[in-house]
C-alpha cells in the first residue's frame, strides 16, 4: 500500500471531572477500584459541545497541518456511535463547516469505538482503488453525553475527536496491513430511542471485557499471521482503553511488552474517548513517533468487532511533526468542574423540551 | 550500602530516556525507615530530575522504607518482591506503576 496519514488533529473536551467528585455524589465504587482500573479524570463535555463539534474542530488542525487545498480531499468519513443525528450523515454538515468541495463523498460510519478505524480502513480503500486522491477520517464520540448519572461507567466515560488526513504524496505513516474480527456480542449498546448506553455485561470483572477478549486475540493474531510480523516487529501498539485494566488484558493476551503499551494509555488522564480512544494513543505515539517505527493499532468495538492494523513512520515524521497542539499538551490544558456543572454541560438535568441552548 | 541521597541522584543516570517519550509524569517517594524523607522525581520531555521534598501533586506516590528504595534501585533485591511483600507501595493508576518499573536499567546483583 502506498496510502498513509499524511496529517493528523485532536480535539479534547477543556473541562475534566474527577473520579473522586463522581464518588463524592454517588459512592458505587470501592474506591480501591480507582487505582486498580486506572481511573483518574474524564473529559466532560463545554455547553455547546458535541460529537460534531468536536469533529470539526479536530479536522479543522488536520487539514492545516496537512497543507492540502480543501478541494483535494474527495472524501470525509466520520466514525461515531454517539452522533448526533440518528437519521442523516453528521459528517455532511463537516462539510459545510470545513468549507470542504459539494462533490465530495460524505458519509458516517458506525462501529461503536472502533468507528474511527474502520472509517479509515474504507477511505483508504476508496484512495488504494484511485476513486479519489486524499481522505478526511475523524474518529469523534461524546461518551459522556450517553452515560447516565449513577452508572459506574460514568467515571471514565469522555469525549474526543481525532482527524486523519489520508493520501499517497508523502505520508508521514504508510498503512500496512489490516486484520478484522467481528461477531455479534453486546457488551456496549445503544438501541434505537435510547439517550443512554447500556452494559450488557457490567464494567469491572472478567466477564466486562469478554467481546474485548473474544475479538482483540483472533483479530490480533491475523494481523500477526498476515504479515508474518511478530509484536518484536513493532516499537509500540495503540490499544483498547476503556478502563486501565483493557490495556493489560490486551498486552497479556497477544503477549506484547509492557513498554510496547502503557506509555500509550491515557485512561487516567481522560477516560474513555469511545470512537478517538485508540487514534487518540495513536496521535500521542505520533506526536514522538520516529522514522522506521512500525506501530500497532488494535482497535475494539464494544458489539463491533475489532480491527487491528499496523502503520510504518516515514522521514516526512520529522519534516511535519506538530510543534504544537501535542496531545500531552492538550491533556494538561484542562478546567476542572463539579458534578452538578458536569450535569448541566452535559445536559444531564431536566430542563424544557423546547430550550435553544444551556443559556436559555 | 548507599543512602537514599545517593539513591535518588543516580536516579537520572538509571533512567531509560527512550521509554518515556510523551510520558510526564511527577512521581512522589514518601519514605520511612532509617532515612525518612520525601523525593520527588519528575520526568518530563524524556529527562528525570530528582528534588527533595514535595511540591507538586504528584501522579503516582511510592511508598516504602527508604532502605528497601536502596535495596531496589542498586539491584540487591527484585523489585517485584519488594511489592509482592507490601514492602514497597504504590499509589496512583495501575498501569502508571507498572510503566515505572519499565524505565530504568537496574543493576541485578540477585
Amino acid at each position: 500500500m502506498k496510502t498513509g496519514i499524511l496529517a493528523y488533529g485532536v480535539a479534547l473536551p477543556k473541562y475534566r471531572i474527577s473520579s473522586a467528585e463522581i464518588w463524592n455524589t454517588w459512592k458505587n465504587l470501592a474506591t480501591s477500584f480507582f487505582d486498580l482500573l486506572s481511573i483518574g479524570e474524564r473529559g466532560v463535555l463545554g455547553p455547546e459541545e458535541d460529537t460534531l463539534t468536536l469533529a470539526v474542530a479536530a479536522a479543522r488542525q488536520a487539514l492545516e497541518r496537512s497543507g492540502l487545498p480543501l478541494q483535494k480531499i474527495g472524501a470525509v468519513l466520520l466514525g461515531s456511535g454517539t452522533s448526533p443525528y440518528a437519521t442523516k450523515a453528521a459528517a455532511t454538515v463537516m462539510v459545510d463547516a470545513l468549507g470542504l468541495p459539494e462533490h465530495i463523498i460524505a458519509t458516517d460510519v458506525q462501529c461503536a469505538d472502533k468507528s474511527g478505524s474502520t472509517a479509515l480502513w474504507l477511505a483508504a480503500g476508496l484512495i488504494e482503488a484511485g476513486l479519489i486522491e486524499n481522505a478526511l477520517v475523524v474518529a469523534a464520540d461524546t461518551i459522556n453525553r450517553h452515560t447516565p448519572p449513577g452508572m459506574v461507567l460514568e467515571y471514565v466515560a469522555s469525549a474526543g475527536a481525532v482527524a486523519f488526513v489520508l493520501g499517497r504524496e508523502n505520508p508521514i505513516a504508510t498503512l500496512e496491513a489490516l486484520a478484522s474480527h467481528t461477531h455479534d456480542q453486546n457488551d456496549y449498546f445503544r438501541t434505537e430511542g435510547e439517550r443512554y448506553i447500556q452494559a450488557g455485561a457490567g464494567f469491572y470483572g472478567w466477564v466486562a471485557n469478554w467481546g474485548l477478549l473474544d475479538h482483540v486475540v483472533p483479530a490480533g493474531q491475523a494481523l500477526f499471521a498476515k504479515t508474518g510480523l511478530t509484536p518484536a516487529d513493532f516499537s509500540k501498539f495503540a490499544v483498547p482503553q476503556k478502563t486501565g485494566i483493557r490495556p493489560l488484558m490486551t498486552m497479556g493476551k497477544l503477549e506484547l511488552d509492557m513498554m510496547q503499551v502503557l506509555p500509550y494509555v491515557l485512561t487516567a488522564q481522560i477516560g474513555d474517548c469511545g470512537a478517538a480512544g485508540v487514534p487518540l494513543s495513536l496521535a500521542h505515539i505520533l506526536d514522538f513517533a520516529e522514522p522506521g517505527e512500525r506501530i500497532g493499532v488494535i482497535d475494539y468495538g464494544a458489539g463491533a468487532g475489532c480491527d487491528a492494523w499496523c502503520l510504518v513512520c516515514s522521514e516526512a515524521i520529522n519534516q511535519r511533526r506538530p510543534e504544537s497542539g501535542l496531545v500531552i499538551q492538550l491533556l494538561d490544558d484542562k478546567i476542572m468542574v463539579d458534578y452538578a456543572t458536569m450535569l448541566k454541560y452535559e445536559q444531564k438535568m431536566l430542563q424544557s423540551p423546547h430550550r435553544l441552548s444551556n443559556f436559555y | 550500602m548507599a543512602t537514599i541521597s545517593e539513591v535518588m541522584a543516580s536516579l537520572p543516570t538509571l533512567f531509560k530516556p527512550e521509554k518515556a517519550k510523551g510520558w510526564n509524569r511527577v512521581i512522589l517517594f514518601d519514605l520511612a525507615g532509617e532515612e525518612p524523607g520525601k523525593w520527588t522525581l519528575t520526568i518530563q520531555d524524556g529527562t528525570a530530575t530528582v528534588e527533595e521534598g514535595s511540591s507538586t501533586p504528584p501522579k503516582l506516590t511510592i511508598i516504602g522504607k527508604s532502605e528497601d528504595i536502596v535495596k531496589m534501585f542498586t539491584g540487591e533485591v527484585p523489585p517485584m518482591k519488594l511489592v509482592n511483600a507490601k514492602l514497597i507501595k504504590m499509589q496512583g493508576p495501575m498501569m502508571d506503576a507498572i510503566a515505572f518499573s519499565g524505565l530504568w536499567n537496574l543493576p541485578k546483583k540477585y
